[in-house]
């Protein structure tokens, strides 16, 4: 497969992960773009990886976390970009997003390859580059972290 | 309450990622974007690709040397097979301690624990002897079970040890514990005696009460015993800060940046120092970041596989792409391993590293030298071996003893070769010049450099004046003289073959043509020029020139060298043409005996041409005898940074430190006795027989 008709396919499953990494669109955006710039660079290797899915998405998490571009911004910024909310019970969910925003990054990262993405845990601790020990420890903090957040919002 | 949590994040993950619009994708700006990273790259990583190409080649050529020096034919083979290399010790069981299923196996020694963690590095090893007490450790001494620490029967939830980390040597043990529930504390015990170095209290709570995530995450402690952690804020509010404390030496600094940036931990600790974003190992010294090597691209790779020795002077790197690399020079060596790697397991030592080939049902562990990239079985993985635990690293290599004084009969007087200090050339006693920037010196020619910044009114272009030295005057070598396009490109010190006689220049004519220019020292006049187009070759890429003047180069394809002499075509070199270029010559290689000896750089030859000053990848250097094959080690305190070259055949100058300057040595050729004899060489410059700057 040729590049370009790889970057046209997933180019919208790679800016949706994006965007539930940043919650942002035009860093989503960024991001996203980013990566497929580094996967042209080293096409070569990513055409061979037995899953050039996984390669690519390993390269997106390691952009994400990584950037200190982003990462400085991130630091400067408070939670935004929450997403319209969905019909049902709106409130709850608006907060949750929140406070999934809220999250380091790499809580985050873990919490979107392991209930967007359907990663085990083994293979998310693959995507980056962690032990599933470190896995298991950043979910449950940050489950841990929702949960407490979330009772202490007054309903 | 967790379950309910993760299908309301699954169903919002779900429900933001489907309603959002995705943007159109500017794909030709994307592939453009793309094409000019990897050429940023592929300059980047032209030395890399030359010490393969090198090693490729010199395979061929070194057996040249020998033949013209009046020496043996050694048949060297050109084509390796995977056979393993007989220097491999193949039956000796592993040096690395490891824990399986709660038996410890460690320096033959075969004992239960009860327990089920191990933390192990260079050769100090603490095991838990209970699985249900995490905080049973003990200590490995004279092979019976030393309790350290408090046990979970006599200690609060929050006093145990919650985090250890040992550094690479295994002399020191970093624990963290907290002494009240709203405080931790960092304590660095000598793990000679086990007793505490220092420690040093913080103002966060016991993290398993806070809710939040941990409040203190030990990261690791780097080869000079610096300890890492990022800690978060109070009130879990704003990002991670990362720490570095040197029990004994103050207060921990806060790190900047680059670390300020990687608010939650994002770096690893290496043995040679810490690892940022995995693309920049750098040395952090307080709140000051000092680059050491900036990797070619593995923040892409799957660093998760890799392992350092106990120095950090290589690590391995694996599994998808595996690979034996030097820190400081990125030189690499493909290990010849029997079967498709599994993993690396760690380095026992720092020259030769276990790892794991086969599948996880047919496993068996392979030691692999880091030198040679050979690579032999050590024995058949039994079911369940994946349970295993494995120390980090064995202890560093022990470099070979010096017997007596290691510094008799060595002089230390100034240094024979021509440096410049201060812009003045130093040669022979007397001061040459003024605003030099480094010089070049081979066979008795000296060659004086002057490096000129134009700036950025000039696109950063700059020239390079060469000048030759004759008589205690600067002669100037108009023909070698180079007027850059870009900083980058134009920053090139020629090179002079071994005998003085041709130097060989390279400059850039546009931004893909490199213009090589060969001139006699003897007759003052231009040998031949070619012009190469589309190229990355760079200085370091040229590997020797021959007595009649060709030039032995390679491009950036690892597989090729390439024969020019002055005034023909240059010719493609292989294995089955190598005849054509023998003529009884020398050929000097860049790195090129590494895959044959062990060796990673080539600094230079002796007067004469009958040895070789060499650096290996562990930063030992030793003296080659290039008729007999012996080397002799060069007895040194510390690592070799700068392999400085020969001064006479009984005496070559090596300096340790860094690129900032270190300790300068004088060591005998023969004996390999070594003595300092100035402490530091910053901001002075010594010759170099390898290109650049």
């Amino acid at each position: 497969m040729e590049f370009e008709e790889y970057a046209g396919t997933r180019w919208p499953v790679l800016f949706r992960t994006a965007l539930l990494l940043t919650g942002d669109e035009a860093e989503a955006d960024d991001l996203a773009q980013a990566t497929l710039v580094k996967a042209y660079a080293a096409w070569s290797r990513v055409r061979r990886a037995d899953s050039p899915d996984a390669y690519v998405r390993r390269m997106l998490m390691n952009e994400f976390v990584s950037d200190r571009r982003r990462a400085a911004r991130r630091r400067t910024r408070l939670p935004l970009a929450v997403p319209e909310p969905p019909a049902d019970d709106p409130s709850q969910r608006l907060d949750l997003w929140a406070n999934v925003l809220m999250l380091p990054p790499r809580q985050r990262a873990v919490l979107v390859l392991r209930f967007y993405e359907d990663l085990t845990e083994a293979e998310t601790a693959r995507v980056l580059g962690v032990s599933v020990g470190t896995v298991k420890s950043q979910a449950h903090d940050a489950l841990r972290a929702l949960r407490t957040r979330l009772e202490e919002v007054p309903s | 309450m967790t379950d309910q949590l993760a299908r309301d994040l699954a169903d919002l993950f779900q429900s933001t990622a489907d309603g959002a619009d995705t943007p159109h994708l500017a794909l030709d700006d994307v592939v453009a974007r793309g094409r000019a990273l990897r050429e940023v790259r592929r300059r980047r990583a032209a030395l890399w690709t030359a010490v393969a190409a090198a090693a490729a080649v010199v395979a061929v050529c070194l057996p040249v040397a020998l033949v013209g020096q009046g020496g043996h034919h050694r048949p060297v083979p050109a084509h390796r097979t995977s056979a393993p290399s007989p220097s491999i010790p193949a039956s000796q069981p592993p040096i690395l301690a490891y824990l399986d299923h709660g038996t410890l196996h460690a320096g033959g020694l075969t004992m239960p624990t009860g327990g089920n963690r191990i933390l192990s590095r260079g050769g100090t090893t603490y095991v838990t002897t209970s699985k249900k007490d995490p905080w049973s450790w003990s200590h490995l001494v004279d092979g019976r079970l030393k309790p350290v620490g408090p046990s979970h029967s006599d200690a609060q939830p929050w006093t145990g040890w919650q985090a250890m980390e040992l550094s690479p040597d295994g002399s020191l043990l970093a624990v963290v514990t907290n002494p009240t529930q709203n405080s931790t504390r960092v304590t660095a015990y000598r793990t000679t005696d086990d007793t505490e170095i220092d420690h040093v209290d913080l103002a966060l709570p016991f993290s398993n009460w806070t809710g939040g995530g941990n409040s203190l995450s030990l990261l690791g402690v780097d080869g000079q015993d610096r300890i890492y952690w990022a800690q978060e804020p109070a009130d879990f509010a704003g990002p991670e800060t990362d720490w570095v404390w040197h029990p004994s030496s103050g207060a921990p600094a806060q790190l900047g940046e680059p670390f300020a940036s990687q608010p939650y931990g994002m770096f690893t600790v290496t043995p040679a120092g810490p690892l940022v974003d995995n693309e920049i190992l750098g040395e952090a010294d307080d709140d000051t970041w000092h680059d050491v090597t900036r990797f070619a691209d593995p923040g892409n790779d799957d660093s998760s596989g890799t392992v350092w020795s106990p120095s950090g002077a290589v690590y391995a790197r694996g599994p998808d792409a595996p690979a034996l690399i030097s820190t400081a020079t990125g030189a690499e060596v493909e290990p010849r391993l029997p079967a498709r790697l599994h993993s690396w397991i760690g380095f026992e030592s720092d020259t030769d590293v276990l790892g794991v080939v086969g599948t996880s049902q047919e496993a068996e562990l392979v030691r692999c030298n880091v030198s040679t990239g050979g690579c032999a079985t050590v024995e058949k993985l039994p079911a369940g071996w994946r349970s295993w635990q494995w120390a980090t690293n064995g202890p560093a290599a022990s470099a070979a003893a010096p017997t007596g004084n290691p510094t008799a009969g060595v002089p230390t007087s100034a240094p024979l070769v021509p440096y410049v200090r201060d812009g003045v050339l130093h040669l022979d006693g007397r001061s040459i010049g003024n605003d030099l920037t480094r010089a070049v010196a081979s066979g008795g020619t000296v060659l004086a450099l002057r490096l000129t910044e134009l700036g950025a009114k000039a696109n950063g272009a700059n020239t390079t004046t060469v000048s030759l030295v004759e008589g205690g005057r600067l002669v100037p070598i108009p023909a070698l003289t180079s007027i850059g396009l870009s900083n980058h490109e134009s920053s090139y010190a020629p090179y002079l073959s071994p005998d003085g006689a041709v130097a060989v220049a390279m400059s850039w004519r546009h931004q893909t043509t490199l213009r090589m220019t060969a001139w006699s020292v003897s007759q003052h006049r231009v040998l031949g020029t070619i012009d190469l187009r589309d190229t990355m070759i760079a200085p370091e890429d040229i590997a020797g020139i021959e007595r009649d003047g060709t030039v032995i180069y390679f491009d950036s394809d690892a597989q090729h060298g390439y024969a020019w002499l002055p005034g023909h075509a240059p010719r493609r070199l292989d294995a089955t043409t190598s005849a054509a270029i023998k003529q009884g010559s020398v050929v000097v290689g860049d790195s090129g005996i590494s895959v044959l000896k062990g060796v990673s750089l080539l600094a230079g030859l002796s007067p004469g041409g009958s040895a070789a000053l060499t650096l290996d990848n562990d930063g030992t250097a030793s003296v080659l005898d290039l008729h007999t094959g012996r080397a002799v080690a060069l007895h040194l305190p510390q690592h070799v940074y700068d392999p400085i070259g020969f001064e006479s055949a009984k005496a070559v100058l090596v300096s340790a430190g860094d690129e900032d300057g270190g300790p300068l040595f004088r060591c005998d050729t023969t004996s390999g006795a070594c003595a300092q004899i100035w402490s530091d060489t910053r901001g002075i410059a010594f010759p170099r027989l390898r290109g650049g700057w």
